[in-house]
């Protein structure tokens, strides 16, 4: 899954991606406000963290022409995680009234911003069960585990992240760009047929009748029965 | 304002009634005394013209009186005057006055015969002694006031008296009149100056009500209007101090809020890269983090050292031990204290000092001023630029300049950069947005300016104007 993260601090920023990386998320880190809103211009993100105090704008700003519909590329909805270093109640609620889905105060535990991350796509995405089930198949995002039948299946983590968007969005078709977008973040080198050997392997694993292929268009896993 | 209402002897009310009162009551005392002596002078003058005129009315009625009986004589013969009349006083039948008694008169022939008295004088003696003229007499334990009257040529002596009992009784009354209303309205004139007075305080009450509503930290003016003239320039001066409370407290919450924020980004790193480290499988990843925890610590110390200097720089007199010093001294000294770092960017220091910049200050506040702005200079200045001091002075001001070959910060920045933790947009350098902060205190603290501009080498030019001393030659010899 593919994350926007607008955080102007070199360590915090270098720190978040680093985590946010280790998790399985792609990180595409932009350290002011210019080159964040040009992200949202040409990228499809699945959640946003955002700084508040950057040097060129104010990260309520972009929150605020993110829910004007002003980036054609991004869903308004994009749930926004708010990162800053103002505790005043009335900041939180400014944030959250300015269209944030969550707020964190820093420091913060990277597990916690972890979860939230995860909570936000899980409701994105209409689920209130943190556990993805499909027939005999369960995947758990916190814990990183696939089970088939019950018993677990290893995944590396790009299986996993590849297996958990097909799932996000069952019935709807995933193009090999799109998997690709929500596997690496900007300046990633893209390994050639990293997908199709990813969906090889994922087949190999969990069955081939799971994930069906649309030649020249992508990949789907269809809403169960 | 309540403790001068309660030790009343510090109250403006009680010490404006009490002066008010006795300046009247002095005032009517005197006018009162004035009156007296002189409406005295008036009765007595008035009482003593009355009585030589009844003198001589009875003077001349006596001396027809006698030429009538000398005619009688004459015919007849025998003595005139044989029998002494006496007008009875004791014979009130008739239309008469309480005062009557108080009057006496005798008339005596020029034989020493008394021919006529009122029925109160004495029959054997004259009422005076004096022949002509006013006098004092004591009579029957009484003061009485006679005027005496010879005739010429009948020789007949008129003595009018009149008791000075009447007069003091006179003048009594008159006094009485005078000094009752005065007495009787003190304490109704009392009331009124004192319903005036704090009728005329109120405003300066109501004052006090609002300096003592007004909350510490929350200090705003005090309004001017229904402020007499007499206390507008307190509330002005007030208003001033208030002003002047309000910043340095809204300073001070700011500055502890900033503090806390600031400190909040790199705790935040701290503890990611720290998780990240902990959590990562693969050595060069953890080695990453480990570094960057190092980064992280050195920047959270650097910023609670500048946050240290702007607290220990921020209290008012902070600033005040100054010593003569030499500017170019302290540059010198800076200069060599960053070498090293300059060094390893490559970067070219100088120093050009047209003078020595003589001046007094604080010697410890400019060395950390200096070595702020040379720090700031070789931090944002990109390898193998340069950055050059100069100091000039001409006679009113001595000019610091620090211009480097850096970056610049864009006109529209400028304002911005004296501002607590501003960094710059470009700034690619670490630092913690104090630096400049702390060299504004300084330069104020120095009644110097700051201006920013573009340098000669390129980058930016930051100038701080000192004022000359009046007598640069005297500091020479201290």
């Amino acid at each position: 899954m593919r994350l926007l993260l607008v955080e102007d601090d070199k360590l915090l920023g270098d720190g978040i991606q680093a985590g946010l990386s280790q998790a399985g998320y792609a990180v595409d880190w932009m350290e002011n406000g210019e080159s964040a809103e040009s992200a949202l211009r040409t990228e499809a993100y699945e959640v946003m963290i955002l700084d508040l105090g950057l040097p060129d704008r104010s990260g309520l700003e972009i929150l605020k022409r993110l829910r004007n519909r002003q980036f054609s590329a991004q869903d308004s909805g994009l749930p926004v995680l708010i990162l800053t270093a103002r505790d005043a109640v009335s900041d939180r609620v400014t944030g959250l009234d300015a269209g944030a889905d969550d707020y964190m105060i820093k420091p913060f535990d990277l597990d916690e911003l972890n979860a939230r991350i995860r909570a936000l796509t899980r409701r994105h995405h209409g689920r209130a069960n943190p556990l993805i089930t499909h027939n005999n198949l369960t995947l758990d995002p916190a814990a990183h585990a696939v089970t088939l039948d019950g018993q677990p299946v290893k995944l590396s983590r790009r299986e996993f992240a590849i297996l958990q968007l097909l799932l996000e969005s069952r019935g709807r078709v995933l193009s090999r760009r799109q998997l690709e977008e929500g596997l690496y973040a900007w300046g990633e080198e893209v390994e050639s047929n990293a997908v199709e050997v990813y969906i090889h392997h994922l087949r190999k694993k969990l069955g081939s009748g799971l994930i069906r292929t649309l030649r020249g268009v992508g990949y789907i896993i269809d809403k169960p029965a | 304002m309540t403790l001068s209402t309660r030790s009343g002897n510090l109250s403006i009310r009680h010490r404006l009634l009490a002066t008010l009162l006795s300046v009247v009551a002095f005032s009517w005392l005197i006018t009162a005394l004035v009156v007296y002596f002189d409406s005295r002078h008036e009765i007595e003058e008035l009482f003593d013209a009355h009585l030589a005129q009844s003198a001589r009315a009875l003077l001349a009625m006596s001396e027809h009186e006698l030429a009538e009986q000398q005619i009688y004589q004459s015919m007849v013969g025998g003595d005139g005057f044989t029998e002494s009349i006496e007008i009875p006083y004791a014979d009130t039948s008739g239309p008469g006055h309480e005062y009557e008694d108080k009057l006496a008169f005798q008339v005596w022939t020029s034989d020493k015969h008394l021919a006529l008295h009122s029925g109160n004088a004495p029959t054997h003696q004259p009422l005076s002694d004096k022949e002509a003229g006013f006098s004092n007499q004591l009579i029957d334990g009484g003061l009485w006031r006679v005027f005496s009257l010879t005739g010429q040529p009948s020789g007949i002596r008129i003595l009018v008296a009149q008791s000075l009992e009447i007069r003091n009784e006179l003048i009594g009354a008159i006094s009485n009149r005078l000094l009752t209303p005065v007495l009787l309205s003190l304490p109704v004139l009392a009331l009124l100056i004192w319903y005036g007075i704090t009728h005329a305080m109120r405003p300066l009450l109501r004052l006090a009500e609002n300096v003592r509503n007004l909350e510490p930290g929350q200090l705003k003016p005090l309004p001017l209007q229904d402020i007499p003239d007499e206390s507008r320039p307190l509330v002005e001066s007030l208003n001033l101090l208030f002003g002047q409370l309000q910043h340095a407290f809204d300073n001070e919450r700011r500055f502890t809020a900033d503090a806390a924020h600031e400190l909040r980004t790199p705790l935040a790193a701290l503890k990611v890269q720290a998780q990240v480290a902990l959590a990562a499988s693969e050595e060069t990843a953890r080695q990453h983090a480990l570094r960057h925890i190092i980064q992280g610590v050195d920047r959270a110390t650097h910023l609670v050292e500048q946050l240290l200097t702007l607290a220990r720089l921020d209290p008012a007199d902070a600033l005040q031990e100054t010593a003569p010093l030499k500017l170019s001294d302290i540059c010198r000294e800076t200069l060599a204290e960053q070498a090293n770092a300059a060094q390893q960017k490559r970067i070219e220091l100088s120093l050009e000092a047209n003078c020595n910049g003589q001046m007094t200050g604080n010697e410890a506040a400019l060395y950390i001023m200096l070595r702020n702005l040379i720090d700031n200079a070789i931090r944002y200045t990109p390898e193998e630029g340069s950055v050059c001091i100069k100091i000039d002075c001409d006679q009113e001001t001595t000019r610091l300049s620090i211009s480097d070959s850096g970056p610049g910060i864009p006109v529209e920045e400028h304002s911005k950069v004296m501002k607590r933790f501003y960094r710059g947009n470009a700034a690619q350098a670490p630092g913690s947005g104090l630096g400049m902060s702390i060299v504004q205190r300084i330069i104020e603290g120095h009644n110097a300016t700051i201006g920013l501009g573009e340098s000669v080498l390129g980058g930016l030019a930051i100038r701080i104007d000192f004022p000359t001393p009046a007598d640069p030659a005297n500091l020479n010899e201290t």
